[in-house]
Order: structure tokens, then sequence, then C-alpha cells
């Protein structure tokens, strides 16, 4: 059900299963925390993600670099092993020592290097890569010696050692270099690939991530701009309803006022003494339920955040003689004395005259209200410090402590209030602590049962 | 002497007591229950001020301005909104119109609205 207010008269109608603007608020600002939600989600796993591919990379990238200098010290490696065979090739053939000693050592910086390779091992090397590495090391060193026989019985002139075997044991060593050369290779190509995969991989998860949070970015986006537009649907319900209250209750009762002031001055004929008392009455009566109406209006603005100031050049000292002149009828009908201090200067203030003076009038209807007869009411006004300030002190029936942080609230009345059998909406202190916190300002009170209270209203000076 | 004045008011109450207070008072007055007859009654009785209402049936006070706006009139009423209705939406819409008037009905008495509509035609005579 919805209403809207026309130009002519208002009227409401279903709209069957259409969210009503607070409902679809609701809604929608569930979507976008669960959109919000999401994307958190997505960022998560996305740098979890890239953390353990980073992490991969770094592992795979290390494994790599640790078989690219495997490889290069085996290829040393097979270097020397062939000088060393070319050289004893030489020796054989020529018989010329100067090639024997250069094969022993070349042989022996072989020895060495596989000293190196079996120091540093790869993170991958394998139990059959180690195996190697020791038959192979083993074979060098039995090589080492042979060749050292061979110098020493070719300096005896009879070589006894058989040529052919030693070959088939140079032959060995090489073709066992040769492989673990070749399954370095392999190993090396492994983890180039495995690098690659990860890089690309990596480029991927990013590429995902910018695009499911842009996907994400874009939803919270428009689900925002229809939260927004829900709010601003919700504030216009808002001001059509309280409009259309306002207008719905004030008009009978301006027309009955309107009777009843007419009767009154006399434009139906003049009225006898006792029609003209009742009348009287009955036009204070509909003029209070019109000051209720418009309290409770203002009520319904100030909850809904609408109730708006229109500020003008206020005189703060003509604004609380006016009040004080409005009400001193009513204060001294009950026998109690106003005491009015104020300053011979204007006090001028930017300020919504006629909130503000419903404010002021406010306090001083309540001291009048809660004041004992023959009591007084003393109401002063001053400036300190570019601020304003109104006090209304009385010498009623006071506050309960206990009450003094919740006669502002909404229908926040004292415990002495009904106890003491006098009427109120409990509406006065609410709007005016209202009104005064529009103008900036604030309101205060101090007060003991029994012993009078005193408000304290401040308004700072030139603002609104 | 005072001016001619059309109240448009679609409540009856209000309608009859403050045409005869303004009558009583020396205003001639015309009434008219809707905008629509609010128009008619510009051709016919030619007002100088109105006092327009704004929610009402067959025509509001919105509609009543602007057809009236679109009339283009010599010497067009001076209008005063007089009405329960009193939201800044509806006061910027009055404006847009060229109203400034904007008196709330439940603040008067038909004696209070006399003596001001007498006033504001004397201070702009003098």
């Amino acid at each position: 059900m919805s209403c809207r207010l026309r130009d002519d008269k208002s009227s409401c109608h279903n709209e069957g299963h259409e969210l009503l603007p607070r409902e679809l608020r609701q809604y929608t600002n569930r979507k976008i925390f669960i959109a919000l939600g999401a994307i958190i989600i997505v960022a998560l796993i996305a740098t979890v993600t890239s953390l353990i591919a980073l992490s991969a990379l770094t592992v795979v990238r290390a494994t790599g670099q640790a078989n690219s200098a495997t490889l290069s010290n085996l290829q040393d490696l097979l270097l020397q092993v062939r000088t060393a065979e070319s050289y004893e090739r030489g020796y054989l053939l020529g018989n010329n020592t100067t090639f024997l000693d250069r094969a022993h050592t070349a042989m022996a910086a072989a020895r060495t290097d596989l000293a190196n390779l079996s120091h540093n091992l790869p993170p991958n090397a394998s139990p059959t890569y180690r195996a190697d590495l020791a038959r192979l090391a083993s074979l060098t060193q039995a090589k080492l010696g042979l060749m050292n026989t061979i110098a020493q019985q070719n300096n005896t002139g009879a070589i006894t050692v058989d040529l052919t075997e030693d070959q088939a044991d140079m032959n060995a060593i090489n073709a066992k270099v040769a492989s673990l050369s070749n399954d370095q290779a392999a190993l090396l190509a492994t983890a180039r690939a495995n690098i690659s995969g990860l890089d690309a991989t990596a480029r991927d998860i990013s590429l995902a991530t910018v695009f499911l949070t842009l996907i994400l970015a874009g939803v919270v986006n428009y689900l925002y701009a229809r939260a927004i537009q829900a709010e601003r649907e919700l504030d216009r319900a808002k001001d059509e309803f309280v409009s259309l209250a306002s207008h719905q209750l004030r008009t009978p009762v301006t027309g009955i006022k309107a009777i009843l002031s007419s009767l009154a001055s006399g434009d139906f004929g003049p009225l006898e003494p006792r029609q003209a008392y009742f009348v009287d009455k009955a036009l204070s009566s509909s003029e209070h339920e019109l000051a209720v109406i418009e309290e409770l209006l203002d009520v319904a603005k100030a909850d809904a955040g609408r109730l708006m100031l229109h500020a003008g050049a206020v005189d703060l000292v003509q604004l609380v003689d006016d009040v004080v002149a409005e009400q001193r009828h009513t204060i001294e009908a009950k026998h109690l004395t106003v005491k009015l201090q104020q300053p011979d200067k204007p006090i001028a203030l930017s300020a919504d005259r006629e909130k503000l003076h419903m404010a002021i009038g406010n306090l001083i209807d309540n001291a009048r209200k809660y004041t004992p007869e023959s009591g007084i009411i003393t109401i002063k006004t001053h400036v300190k410090r570019k601020i304003a300030h109104v006090e209304i002190s009385d010498t009623g029936i006071g506050i309960d402590p206990g009450d003094l942080d919740r006669i502002f609230d909404r229908f926040g009345r004292a415990a002495t209030a009904p106890e003491s059998h006098i009427d109120g909406t409990g509406l006065g202190l609410y709007l005016a602590h209202h009104i005064a916190e529009l103008h900036r300002g604030t309101i205060e009170v101090t007060s003991r049962r029994g012993h009078g209270s005193r408000f304290t209203m401040t308004l700072p000076i030139g603002e609104t | 002497m005072l001016p001619r004045v059309l109240l448009i008011e679609d409540d009856d109450a209000i309608r009859e007591v403050y045409a005869l207070k303004l009558e009583l008072a020396g205003f001639p007055v015309a009434v008219a229950e809707n905008g629509a007859a609010g128009l008619d009654q510009v051709n016919r009785f030619s007002p100088e001020i109105v006092l327009l209402d704004l929610m009402m049936p067959v025509m509001g006070g919105l509609e009543f301005l602007q057809r009236l706006k679109a009339t283009a009139l010599e010497q067009p009423p001076t209008v005063i909104i007089f009405s329960n209705l009193s939201t800044a939406d509806t006061l910027d819409s009055t404006k847009k119109f060229g109203v400034s008037d904007y008196w709330v009905k439940s603040s008067y008495t038909p004696e209070r609205l006399t003596e001001e509509l007498a006033k504001r035609w004397h201070t702009r005579a003098a």
C-alpha cells in the first residue's frame, strides 16, 4: 500500500508485491553487503593463490638455477674428461710423457669438478644421480691411479698395463658424464617449462582478479545507486505523509476555529454573556487542539529529520518579550510572579523566529504548569562569549535526578508530572531540545525535587 | 475602496464563514469551490486578490495557477496561497508561478485575515 499526494487530493492504492522504499532499502543493503563480502572473498582467494604461485615460482626458479649450475659443472667435467682422454691417446701414440702429465692434470681437475658436484647437489637430485656421481668419482680415482702406474712403468721402460682396458675405462667415464649432462639438461628444460607455466598462471590469476573485482564493483555501484534511490523515495514518502497528515488534521479544526471566531466577534449577531463565555471556551479548545496538532506534526518532522529552519534576523530580547506577553495572562491567572531580566540592547541572532518562539514558549509554559500558585518564574537573557543564554527558573515542584536524563526524550515526562495531575504530551521539551540543536545550541537543566528547576538554552550569535 | 476578493476554497464551512467576514468588513467577495470554478470567477468577477486553497477536488491550486498564468490577463490578480498544506515543496512550486504570499490557514481567524488583507491593500495603495 502506498500513498501519493496529488495536486488535488491524496490517494492510496495497493501496489501488489512491489517493495516499499524501506523494504527495498533493506533488501538492497543486504545485497550490497553480500557483494562486498564476495569482493573480499575474491580478493582473499586471489591473494592466497598469488602467494602460493609466487612461492612455487621462487622454488622452481631456485631449482632451475641449481640445475643450470650443475649442468655447467657437468659440461666442465666432460671437457676435462675429454681433454684427459685426448692427451692419453696422444701419449699412447707418441710416447711423449708431456701428454701423460697433461692427461693426469685434466683428470685431477675432473676429480675436483666431481667433488664440487657432489657437494652442490641440486634440490631435485635423484638417488640415481647421487649413485652415478659416486660411481663416476670411483672410476675417476681408479683412472688417476692407472695413469700414475703407466707413468711409473714408462720410466722403467716396461709397460705392463692393459691399455685396451684403460681405454674402456675412459670411455665408460666419458659416457657416464655425457649421460649425466643430458639428464641435467632435461631437468633444466622441465624447470624452465614450469617457470613459464607458473608465470602464465600468475598472470591469469591477476587478470581474473581484476575482472571479477571490476564486475563486483559494478554490482556494488548499481546496488548503492538503488539504495540511494530507495532512500530518496522513503524521504519523499515521509514528506508526503507529513504534508497529507498536516492538511487533513488541520482542516476540520481550522473550520471550527473560523466559525467560533466569527461567532465570538459577533458576525452572526450579538451573543448573550453565557453564550459568549462558552464560545470563548470552545475557541480556546480549538486553538489548543491546533497547537497540539502542530506539535505532533513537528515531532513527526523531527523524527524524519525533516524539521527545517527558515532562518532570518531575530532579536532574542524582543522574541522573549513577545513570548512573555503572550503567556502573561495565563501566568498571572495562576497568581505567579514573572521576573523578566533582559539587557537594554537587542541580541541579534540568525534564527528561525517561529520555531525559536515555540521552543522558548514551551520552556516558559512548562515553568507555569509545574509551579504552584504564588510561585515565581524568572526569565533572564544575556550574552557570554558570543553565546546567547536564555535562563528560565521557577520555584516549582522540581524534577527527580533520575528523570533529568529522559525529560528531553519524546514522551519523556518526569515522574513528578503525572503525580501532580498536570497535563502534558511530553513533546514540548523534546521539540525545544531539537530546535536548539538545529540552531547549533543546547538546552541544559538543573533541578531538585521540591526546589524548582532552571532550564538554560544557549544559542550561538549570528549562526543558524 | 477595498479590493475585490475571490476566495477559492473547497471546505464549505471555511468558505462561507470567511466570505461572510470579508463582506462584513466591506470587501466585494466572490467564492469558488475549486480551481475550475475559480477560473470562471476570474473571468466574471475580475478579482484584485485571490485567496487560493491548494488541495481541492476537480482542479487543485497549482493547476489553477498554471492555467491562470497561461491566460495572460492584462491585470492579473494578486494571488495569496491560503492553505493548510505547508511543505517546502509546495512553497517552491507556488514560487515558480510568482506567488510569494503563503498564509497557513490554521494560523488565521476570519478577523485576522480581513485585518491583514486591509492592511496589505492600504500599504500597497500608499
